[in-house]
């Protein structure tokens, strides 16, 4: 695609911040967004990616707006809420913060932090070969900064809320948890927006050894809108991290989740749901890398789609050399729903030892003809009936989500929202 | 309650059914025997509304709507209910969760008032002593790892917590050992009433000492061959069909 059709262009802002190595991280994430360019479907990563609404669309930054917030906030969490990536106080509840934790503004912590921040940002989340990694990481920073201490173990659920507000609007949210050794936390990210908005957002997690972390991403944004994420983890030795990736909304949602082992005993249990309809597409694009031996990780990846809907599973587990007893375990499907949608299930394994154990397994299917057949007859109506067979096969990954709200709000919109979108 | 008149079905191009009449009327039990192949399940499944059949000629009321127009979700809450031969293993969706959304739907469609989790499990709890069905089954997904005989009596159990007008039974019996025979047909008399009419497919004379019909069909090749009362069973049960000849034709 040449550069005379591209009608986005990013701006960037001076690198306020005093620290001179945010600075020059920066001005090297932006050197290396202008090198890179968007990525064309010409390019493997990106083959199954239509950029093309993203990059015709003369997206702006931040203005600022409102939105109602309430349909996707939860009670009784730390919640941080950013609308067009400027942080709300007014919709943000930081009461009874917990000891042995600090949640603050990125922004905030960059500046005032005791280095914590600094050392750790841009270590997970590498903008070499991802130009909306690199595009994030050249803006402004803003967005949520999670740091818990050693042995901390946070009851209460920490909300993190990204809104868009307003037509045309782009934002760079981005998030930084740092899990000290031994601490747990169970942590949720939603991206929602009300029209035809850009989110590019990078999340990055560190783990230390012994800590948990439950990642909960919700991505809810407006079904015009185009969501370009990314996730990046690091995971030390018997570390654990689990992810529940929910891809709802967005007219083009593509969510890259990285993540390295690099501890012994560290484990990963990543889950994926994305739900299609219309001419909306949605992908999940994984990539797990044993650097060290005897980690686990596990893949769950599960798609819906209707009407001319187009879903997309990549997932690449890389085994390091040396990295010995490694066990890795990914499976996709992909339940089609109308005849002309399509589902693209790719795994891809690089495997550099022996005494590995990797299994993966997908299927795409329909819904089962004949146990659509035994519900109607029992009395419940074909949409219901559908509902009722798409959640089952949603089951395993819903079921994972530590938050029972967020679980029983996601079970509603399958049974009743699917099957009645006309996208 | 329901009318059958001259219903021919094909499947695939390949006629199963070949002119099938029957009248069922209220507080009936009729009872329907053949061998295999004959086409037992597909009257069943015609009935129900499995829609991959094709009716070629016939029609069928029920009470006063025509069945065949009917979807198979409006034919259950009008009443009609069937107990499959093969009953579907439903992973993910909990037996209990989809009883009561089967139980809500009929009452729905009734301008009954829906039932909550709560009420519904006195509902569940009354039925469930009907057919001696372990509560742990009703935790788990829709048949899924039920044995044989644990399907046939959850399909029973269904049909007493939905209470139908008319309930068909496919082979109900087979894969059922003794006692839960004893169980399963106890539920069914225990069902019986003025109001309600039974459709009883099975191979064997044991089931009908324990549910006594009114009428026994003889299907055979797409054809009732045969009618009578329940010694015809009995006739059955010691000639076999080969040598059960037809009647000589009645005017139709
Ligand atoms: N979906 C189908 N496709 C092709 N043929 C079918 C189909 N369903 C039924 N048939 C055929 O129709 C005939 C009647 O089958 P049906 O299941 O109705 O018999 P049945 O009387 O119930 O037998 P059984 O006593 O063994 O249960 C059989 O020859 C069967 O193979
Ligand atoms: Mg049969």
């Amino acid at each position: 695609m040449g550069s005379e059709m591209t009608a986005f262009q990013p701006t960037f802002s001076k690198p306020a911040h005093a620290n001179p190595s945010i600075q020059a991280l920066r001005a090297a994430a932006r050197t290396r967004f202008e090198a890179l360019g968007f990525p064309t479907r010409r390019q493997e990563a990106w083959r199954f990616v239509n950029l093309g609404a993203v990059i015709t669309t003369e997206f702006a930054p931040e203005r600022p707006g409102t939105i109602d917030v309430t349909p996707w906030s939860l009670p009784e969490s730390l919640t941080l809420v950013f609308v067009n990536g400027r942080f709300d106080p007014e919709r943000s509840n930081l009461t009874q913060i917990p000891p042995g934790m600090v949640i603050k503004t990125l922004a905030d912590a960059l500046e005032d932090d005791k280095g914590v921040a600094q050392s750790h940002l841009g270590t997970s989340a590498a903008f070499d070969d991802h130009p909306f990694v690199a595009l994030n990481t050249a803006q402004d920073l803003e967005g949520a900064f999670i740091h818990l201490l050693p042995g901390t173990d946070v009851e209460k659920t920490i909300h993190i809320l990204y809104a868009g507000a307003g037509k045309n609007t782009v934002s760079y949210p981005r998030t930084l948890i740092v899990a000290e050794s031994g601490a747990r936390a169970n942590i949720v990210e939603s991206y929602v927006s009300e029209d035809q908005s850009l989110s590019c957002p990078v999340t990055e997690v560190a783990v230390a050894q012994d800590a948990s972390i439950h990642h909960t991403r919700l991505q809810e944004e407006h079904l015009s809108a185009n969501h370009l994420g990314s996730v990046a983890v690091n995971l030390g030795s018997n570390a654990a991290y689990q992810l529940s990736s929910i891809n709802l909304g967005a007219a083009v949602a593509r969510i890259d989740i990285n993540v390295s082992l690099n501890g012994a005993g560290a484990d990963a249990s990543l889950d994926g749901l994305t739900l299609v309809g219309g001419t909306r597409q949605g992908d999940h694009h994984v990539r797990i890398d044993h650097k060290v031996g005897e980690c686990t990780s596990t893949q769950r990846f599960r798609s819906v789609l209707d009407d001319e809907s187009r879903a997309v599973f990549t997932g690449r587990i890389v085994v390091a050399e040396g990295a010995q007893g490694t066990d890795a375990n990914q499976s996709s499907k992909s339940l089609v729903r109308s005849s002309d949608a399509v589902a693209f299930n790719n795994p891809q394994l690089e495997i550099y030892t022996d005494d590995v154990r990797c299994t993966h397994g997908s299927t795409v299917g329909r819904l089962d003809e004949e146990a659509l057949f035994y519900l109607r007859a029992r009395g419940i109506g074909r949409a219901e009936a559908e509902g009722l067979l798409t959640l089952a096969f949603a089951a395993e990954v819903l079921d994972a989500i530590p938050s029972k709200e967020i679980r029983t709000r996601l079970e509603n919109l399958i049974t009743t929202r699917l099957g009645t979108e006309t996208g | 309650m329901l009318e059958i008149n001259n219903l021919h079905v094909s499947i695939e191009g390949k006629e199963i059914l070949k002119g099938i009449d029957l009248s069922v009327k209220a507080g009936e039990v009729h009872a329907i025997m053949g061998p295999n192949g004959s086409g037992k399940s597909t009257l069943a499944s015609v009935l129900a509304g499995r829609e991959e059949y094709d009716v070629t000629a016939g029609e069928i009321r029920f009470f006063e709507n025509d069945l065949l127009d009917m979807d198979a979700e409006i034919r259950a809450r009008e009443g009609l209910f069937l107990a499959f031969q093969y009953p579907m293993e439903i992973p993910g969706v909990g037996n209990t969760y989809f009883l009561r959304a089967a139980l809500n739907a009929i009452r729905e469609h009734k301008g009954e008032s829906q039932l909550d989790a709560f009420d519904f499990l006195q509902v569940v709890r009354e039925k469930m002593k009907l057919v001696q069905l372990d509560e742990s089954l009703l935790k788990r997904a829709v048949n899924e790892g039920f044995s044989g005989g644990e399907k046939k009596r959850n399909e029973i159990f269904h049909m007493a917590v939905l209470e139908p007008r008319l309930a068909i039974l496919d082979e109900t019996d087979s894969g059922l050992d003794i006692d839960a025979l004893r169980i399963v047909s106890e539920g069914v008399n225990s069902l019986r009433s003025p109001d309600r009419a039974f459709v009883v497919i099975t191979h064997y004379q044991r089931l009908l000492d324990h549910i006594v019909p009114d009428f026994v069909h003889v299907l055979k090749d797409g054809q009732i061959i045969r009618s009578g009362g329940r010694e015809l069973a009995l006739e059955l049960e010691s000639q076999g069909y080969e040598r059960l000849e037809p009647e000589t034709s009645q005017a139709s």
